[in-house]
């Protein structure tokens, strides 16, 4: 079985980050020819919810910081990297509460079970829905703020790609 | 409107293709035939059927495993409780919009009803905001529901799994 790790934009220079792929490998499926892939976002790349309240997320250079609702994150998709392959997404933040939705387009959206993070700054993960009405074509993670100093830093897709 | 949507993405379709050209259907350097564009949107209309039907059917099991489970009493009263009192504190959803809360064992439907004053899409999301923020089990929609828009008015329901 082969297993490599492909870093995509941030080098590892936060600590939780090894962690994350060390528990990758214990996390991720074991199908026979799989290839393992971890794409790292920033928290900057989240979209802040309701748009249309400014006074509800602080304006952000790498990590979102929210105040009451949420915020969508979404994860990029290609033709390596398809939706249907994301197994999981570790998130690095605090005062967050965090799923991961899949969806294909115009017919069905389906998000999983919410995790917590709390009032220190910490990381967990969210999984892929186990069943899903078919093969999705996009995927983003669902935040809400849960009050006080809400952030979201960091947020890395893995993916498990057959070969 | 289902058919009006999948008529407009195979003029789009078309239409991009008649703008880029006769160069896509000619063979690439290769040597290799590139699949003609008539079948590349026929390919994917049937796609997008096959998918539908998909949705249905996952849709039809979806109430079929919460019709089956029974009631428990405590944790279903409960638990809708919860959801609706959720709902009625929020400030973005639209107002009395949830119509009916029922949950079972470890599953709950819930059926909303938008007569909204605010643009449909926006209603639409509010409610997912909501259901993302609110409650911490898992949930589905078919996210089709603005497609029956009518006099600014759609229904939705959705299924939350909480997998006790």
């Amino acid at each position: 079985m082969r297993q490599s790790f492909l870093l995509l934009g941030r080098s590892l220079r936060k600590l939780w980050l090894p962690a994350a792929v060390a528990a990758a490998a214990f996390v991720a499926p074991s199908s026979a020819a799989a290839e393992l892939r971890l794409a790292v976002h920033e928290g900057s790349t989240c979209y802040g919810y309701p748009p249309y309240r400014d006074d509800l997320a602080i304006p952000h250079q790498y990590r979102l910081y929210g105040i009451d609702q949420g915020a969508y994150c979404p994860i990029r998709a290609d033709d390596q990297m398809q939706a249907q392959h994301l197994y999981l997404v570790f998130v690095y933040g605090m005062n967050i509460s965090v799923r991961l939705c899949v969806h294909r387009y115009g017919q069905w959206v389906q998000c999983g079970a919410a995790k917590s993070i709390g009032p220190s700054l910490s990381s967990t993960w969210v999984l892929h829905p186990s069943t899903t009405p078919g093969v999705p074509t996009g995927a983003f993670l669902s935040v809400s703020f849960i009050g006080g100093v809400s952030t979201v830093d960091e947020y890395d897709a893995l993916w498990s790609i057959p070969e | 409107m289902c058919t009006r949507i999948v008529i407009f993405r195979a003029l789009a379709v078309a239409t991009a293709a008649s703008l880029i050209g006769c160069a896509r259907t000619e063979p690439s350097p290769g040597g290799e035939p590139t699949p003609d564009l008539a079948t590349l949107v026929e390919t994917r209309q049937s796609e997008d059927q096959a998918a539908r039907a998909e949705t249905a059917a996952f849709t039809a099991r979806m109430q079929q495993s919460f019709d089956n489970e029974s009631r428990d009493a405590g944790w279903a009263a409960e638990f809708e409780k919860e959801l609706a009192s959720s709902y009625a504190r929020d400030r973005t959803v639209p107002k009395g919009a949830l119509k009916q809360v029922e949950c079972r064992t470890s599953r709950c439907v819930l059926d909303f009803s938008v007569k909204s004053a605010r643009a449909p899409a926006e209603a639409h999301t509010a409610i997912l905001a909501w259901l993302s923020g609110s409650q911490p089990c898992g949930f589905y929609l078919e996210d089709t529901a603005l497609e029956t828009l009518q006099d600014s008015r759609f229904d939705q329901r959705v299924y939350v799994d909480c997998e006790r």
